[in-house]
Formats: structure tokens, sequence, C-alpha cells
């Protein structure tokens, strides 16, 4: 599962620490996400995707290796 | 004594406890990664509590008697120590950045619980003045390295497609 959340959180010229703050986590769960490292909940990810105001598709993408 | 070091603890224990999660609130620290970390965490400090509980009835099988109280209090330091660590050490591993990789972090968290038996087998060893106490701690220490070098050995198959493409 790749991620397109910093890409998105640049073009929108947050910062982590925004970022977390509006999706209610922390700026280390942010870091986590973003690379990689921890997959988030499909409550978080629809946060996250709606403060992009994306759609979880646009924002998360999964690939077939994953299966 | 024995009174203030057992409710002592619990006490500082608890009292960490409450200022460590009032000072993670205040950071939105209490989010569901954190929720994750420390249930892994745990279930990491039950297969090290397990290991240390084998170690002990094979100690028992040798005929080298530690006490109740002592066996206790090596359970509940292995336990407690090794869920401190492990958590901490996920936490590492999750938020690093380029300066600890994921192998790094694991070996350090191996070596940490490492330390943890042999400090705990050895102050039953002091305390029985038996010097074999300190050899039976090689049996978790070597089952960890073993799983360890497992582990990284799988993480390395799966990372090599991905630095491929």
């Amino acid at each position: 599962m790749r991620n397109r959340i910093k890409e998105l959180r640049l073009e929108c010229g947050m910062t982590q620490e925004q970022l977390a703050k509006a999706i209610g986590v922390s700026r280390q769960s942010v870091i986590a996400i973003e690379t990689m490292k921890y997959r988030p909940s499909l409550e978080l990810a629809y946060r996250i995707a709606k403060t992009f105001r994306k759609s979880i598709e646009e924002v998360f993408i999964f690939e077939e290796e994953d299966q | 004594m024995e009174f203030i070091g057992l409710f002592g603890g619990m006490a500082l224990g608890l009292l960490g406890w409450y200022v460590g999660r009032t000072a993670a609130r205040r950071n939105q620290g209490l989010d569901e990664m954190h929720e994750y970390i420390w249930r892994k965490a745990r279930s990491v400090s039950w297969y090290v509590t397990l290991g240390a509980i084998y170690v002990l009835l094979i100690l028992a099988l040798f005929r080298i008697e530690i006490g109740l109280v002592p066996a206790l209090a090596i359970l509940l330091l292995v336990h407690l120590v090794s869920w401190a660590v492990a958590g901490v050490s996920f936490i590492a591993r999750l938020t690093e950045g380029d300066g600890m990789g994921a192998g790094k972090a694991q070996r350090l968290l191996v070596m940490i619980i490492g330390m943890v038996f042999l400090i705990g087998f050895g102050i039953a060893s002091v305390l029985l003045e038996n010097w074999m106490m300190m050899l039976f701690s090689m049996i978790p220490i070597s089952f960890m390295v073993i799983l360890v070098y497992a582990q990284s050995r799988t993480r390395k198959d799966h990372e090599q497609p991905r630095d491929q493409a």
C-alpha cells in the first residue's frame, strides 16, 4: 500500500504538525504513515482523505503485490 | 523495606504512567498508532515472560531452587522491562529518521532484553550463590538472537523488490 500524503500535504502547504492536528493524531503518527511504516485504520484514512478533499483511493494506492 | 520497595515501586510506576499519558494526551499522542504500538509491545513482553518461565522451570528440573519471591520478582522485572523496551523500540522503528534502521532498532531491543535477563539471573545467582543461574540465561538470549537473525533475513527478502522498482 503506497500513499500520496506527503505530496498532497506539500501541495496544500501544510506542515506535518498541521496535518496531525487536522486529523487528530500525533506528529509521530503522520511521520509513520507518510513513510508507510504504519498503515492507518479505515477511519483515519477517511479523515486524511477528507482533509485533502480527495477520495481514499486518490490518497492510498493499493498495489497487487500487497496481496 | 520490602513494603517500601513493593508499594513505592507501584506508586512511582503509576505516577509515571499518569504523567506520561497526560503529556501524550496534550500532544494528541493517545491515537490509534499509540494503541497499536503498546498492544504489540504487550504481546512481545508475554513471549519474553514465557521464555523466563521456561528458564525458571528448567532450573527447578536441575534442582536449583530459587524460591517463590525471587522467582516472581524475576518474572515481574522481565515482564515490565521487556514491555517498556519493546514499546520504545516500536516507537523508534515507526518514527525513525535516516539515522536508525529497523535492523539497528531490533538489535538494540535484543541487547537490552538480553541485559535484563543477565541482570535478573545474575541477581538470582548471587542470592543463591550458584553461577549456573547465569548460564541458564543464555537459553532465552540465544533464542532471541536466532529470532532477530531470521526476521532480518525475511525483511531483506521483502525489501529487495521495492528497492529495484
